[in-house]
């Protein structure tokens, strides 16, 4: 660097200001302050998630996450470990790795999740009935309205782990898991309880918080039996389940909080608090008692999914010329896409005509 | 769905255009002073392009809040526009019926639900004891809807068809009459109201 003519006095922190206007508002900066010091931003050491099994094994931090898994599923006493009956192919399971990110977007925690191998289970061996109700959308409407009008509080819990949860009743042998095996190659898990992906594992789980609900007080409903009901002296409480999202209404605060102690009992369980994100459904509540629900998001990113994302806006969702016929013109070449996108378009059912 | 034809993608893009203009928009549900249960029902009859079956729509209020509602083809093919409509009726009703059993469960006062419809044939079908061979075929349905009004368990009207809600659910309608039925189903754009 040539040096210059003219040297002036060193000063080498602050640079001439002299040409600009001065700033005579009162919060100080850091630059009225004199301090120049650079800002150092620290990022999380995430090199990315692990090719394989073997490579997590060598990383120390998915390593970690790995036996933090196993120590759940241990404490929950989630297998026996047996010698292979003969004539029984165990189901396999493998390790699924994740980043779980906090909402701002900043690095949470490595999670790894042990699943297994469901596609291996065959029908009236291993597992018998798989189905799990839900609920209706029209019935969580129906009682939103009613607790809008009510003035009721709507909390929303949700469960940790929920799967893990559900007792089984077949029997059911898997591999131990891979880079943890311990015993001869003879010996393999005998499940006690569900883990995830098992085809039976969302049914024994809502078998489970429905039992647990009973023995609450509560009572299923027949025309839509994933809302349970409460009536005890003048005390109304509904609870609705969406597998591990659950929301509480009813018309006494003090006994939601005190239903969510009961439920802490028995499950490990995050109280999100007033109703505000449900099924990928954002929930504002307005000040003259109103609830907005707004799927604006998954709108965002349908369209970016559909690569429409700066397409031209139209009013209405229908030209009223168009003639849809079943008649081959010529097929569309991405059936896959075509479908998935229709799909997420009745999703957006909840919300919006 | 198993065979997508360029034309419906084409109409799919259609309709992610208009969500495009209409992201922000979302469901108010507000507060009702008194909780009724009015429905729509309405079809247009004849508009499948390939069976000539036609389209129901019904849509569900409890209180101000739109509850239900449902675009659907109908399974047989109809004569004429009366018979288009009463599957349908009987379809509302069903709906209704059991939204009324959940009512009952939660133990709320029983209300009498009112279908409305823009079908002056299908009111007086179905109020008046006349059967005759014309109506033969869609017996079932006419008994099931003239049962609930004569044990007064339900009121079915008229509406005239401007003020039929359901039609957004039957057929592609103008930007105009589209903003105002949408509005009257509560979706509503959350930056402006």
């Amino acid at each position: 660097m040539p040096s210059p003519q003219i040297s002036p006095p060193l000063s080498p922190v602050l640079p001439s200001r002299t040409n600009e206007p001065q700033n005579t508002h009162s919060m100080i900066t850091r630059a009225k302050a004199g301090v120049f010091k650079r800002r150092t931003f620290v990022a999380p050491t995430v090199s990315g998630l692990p090719k394989s099994t073997k490579d997590a094994l060598l990383r120390p931090e998915w390593f970690s996450a790995m036996q933090e898994e196993l120590t759940a599923l241990h404490h929950n006493h989630t297998w026996v470990l047996t010698p292979l009956p003969p004539g029984v192919t165990p189901i396999g399971c493998k390790w699924i790795f994740k980043i779980k990110y906090n909402t701002d977007g900043s690095f949470q925690r490595n999670k790894a999740r042990l699943v297994a191998k469901g596609f291996h289970q065959e029908p009236g061996l291993d597992y018998f009935e798989t189905f799990s109700p839900v609920i209706k959308l029209v019935t969580i409407r129906l009682i939103l309205t009613l607790a809008l009008q009510r003035n009721w509080y709507v909390n929303q819990i949700d469960i940790n782990n929920a799967f893990l949860y559900g007792d089984l009743e077949e029997s059911v042998y898997m591999v131990q898991p891979p880079g943890f095996i311990t015993g001869n190659s003879n010996t393999v898990c005998k499940l006690n309880k569900a883990i995830y992906d098992l085809k039976q594992a969302p049914r024994s789980w809502f078998h489970m918080l429905s039992t647990t609900l009973c023995s609450l007080g509560f009572s299923s409903n027949i025309s839509d039996t994933s809302l349970f009901i409460h009536f005890k002296n003048d005390i109304i409480l509904f609870v609705f389940i969406y597998v591990d999202d659950i929301l509480i209404t009813g018309n006494s605060t003090t006994i939601i909080q005190s239903l969510i102690t009961d439920l802490s009992k028995h499950f490990g369980l995050k109280n999100i608090g007033r109703l505000h994100y449900f099924l990928g459904v954002k929930a504002h509540w307005t000040s003259d008692g109103g609830l907005h629900l707004s799927q604006t998001k998954y709108i965002h990113d349908l369209l970016h999914k559909a690569n429409m994302g700066s397409s031209k806006p139209q009013p209405t969702p229908m030209l009223s010329t168009s003639c849809l016929t079943k008649d081959a013109t010529t097929a569309f070449d991405d059936p896959s896409l075509y479908r998935s996108v229709v799909g997420s378009l009745q999703y957006l059912l909840i919300t919006r005509t | 769905m198993h065979n997508p034809q360029h034309h419906h993608w084409k109409a799919v893009k259609r309709i992610l255009r208009y969500l495009a203009g209409t992201s922000t928009h979302d469901l108010q549900l507000c507060r009702s002073s008194h909780l009724s249960l009015n429905a729509f029902a309405d079809a247009d009859w004849g508009s499948d392009p390939d069976d000539r079956k036609s389209t129901s729509g019904l849509v569900v209020y409890f209180g101000s809040n739109p509850i239900a509602w449902l675009s659907k083809n109908q399974k047989v093919v109809s004569h004429s526009s009366t018979k288009a409509k009463y599957p349908n009726i009987a379809t509302t009703l069903a709906e209704l019926k059991w939204i009324q059993n959940l009512l009952i469960e939660i133990h709320l006062p029983p209300t009498t639900p009112t279908i409305r419809t823009d079908n002056l044939g299908a009111v007086l079908l179905a109020s008046n004891p006349t059967m005759h061979s014309k109506t033969k075929h869609f017996e079932l349905d006419l008994y099931f809807v003239r049962d609930a009004l004569q044990q007064r368990q339900l009121h079915l009207l008229h509406v005239p068809a401007t003020f039929q809600i359901a039609d957004i659910f039957t057929k592609p309608l103008t930007a105009t009459t589209f903003t105002v039925f949408s509005r009257k189903l509560m979706v509503l754009d959350k930056n402006n109201h």
